[in-house]
């Protein structure tokens, strides 16, 4: 029961997640969200930077060998997206915008990484790994119906069309991941 | 005959760099070239794979024994080539724009050990 409950939480905040994606996240008339680059720059490399976060953290608490490898990825592969996005803001002269996603996004961080710290080791492969799930289900939306329509230099959106299918590869590993628990 | 010494030694010293810099030219992470070939008849005999959006472009190919092949990390993230069966060789990591170069003497099956499900295949023409 307890299992589930928890489980439920991880899908709640997902999907919260893709609800302020759609919309500006104060407004009441679900007004969309309308980002400009540097605004999107600014969230690209936020997203990455709550999952490197989120991996570190899982180095540090687990030691289910699957767990630390599939964390590892996570830290590796999405540092080199935020050097990518980092290097491009720079040659675009672009600097990174604080916006509601992004806000959002770092209160999220907060949310998850306090609820994940307060978990013993079982307990905690498991919620992290559910949390990648949701995680990257929410972001792979938010990619693909926001941030790349919505992208207007050609060289961002590029690299976010190309940052999509890395989401996609991690989504899948983490559902993997997460049979193995069942 | 003190002056004579110093001279030998900035020779060889000399030598030495000069040794130094001819073969630091290639930054590549080359592994098992044609020692004897001449540079413009290896890259004739050069098989490019691209790795972009996660997966090896084109995944499997026909090469004939003893040509050389070579990865070109195109995508967003790190990838590896590593030997399928036992891992008895890798390129290491492959960060965006590095290149892996092997010399392919029998059938090979590989994958991307960071990204399991990212395989390749290489087979031998008859």
């Amino acid at each position: 029961m307890k299992t589930f409950i928890m489980r439920t939480r991880w899908v709640i905040g997902a999907v919260a997640l893709i609800a302020l994606l759609v919309t500006d996240g104060q407004s009441q008339n679900d007004t969309p969200l309308r980002l400009n680059d540097a605004q999107i720059a600014s969230a690209a490399v936020t997203a990455n930077q709550v999952d490197v976060n989120y991996g570190k953290l899982a180095l540090k608490k687990s030691k289910r060998a699957e767990v630390k490898k599939f964390a590892e990825t996570m830290i590796r592969d999405h540092s080199g997206v935020i050097d990518q996005a980092m290097d491009l803001a720079k040659k675009l002269g672009v600097t990174p915008e604080d916006n509601p996603l992004t806000q959002q996004l770092t209160q999220g961080e907060e949310e998850t990484t306090k609820k994940l710290e307060g978990l013993k080791r079982k307990k905690f492969d498991k919620a992290y790994i559910d949390n990648e799930v949701a995680y990257h289900e929410a972001v792979i939306a938010a990619v693909k119906d926001i941030l790349i329509p919505q992208t207007q230099n050609e060289e961002l959106k590029a690299l976010l069309v190309q940052v999509a299918p890395v989401l996609e590869h991690h989504l899948k590993m983490a559902k993997e991941t997460q049979a193995n628990f069942k | 005959m003190k002056n004579l010494r110093l001279n030998r030694v900035f020779s060889l010293i000399l030598m030495i760099a000069f040794c130094m810099a001819c073969s630091a030219g290639d930054d590549n992470l080359d592994q098992g070239m044609a020692p004897d070939k001449k540079q413009d008849e290896v890259e004739k005999e050069m098989t490019t794979i691209t790795i972009k959006n996660m997966a090896f472009s084109p995944a499997k190919i026909t090469v004939e024994k003893g040509e050389t092949v070579v990865w070109v990390n195109e995508d967003v993230v790190p990838h590896d080539v590593t030997d399928f069966i036992n891992q008895e060789w890798t390129s290491g990591t492959l960060s965006t724009g590095q290149t892996f170069k092997k010399v392919i003497e029998k059938e090979l099956d590989y994958f991307c050990s960071i990204h399991p499900t990212m395989k390749g295949n290489i087979v031998l023409k008859k």
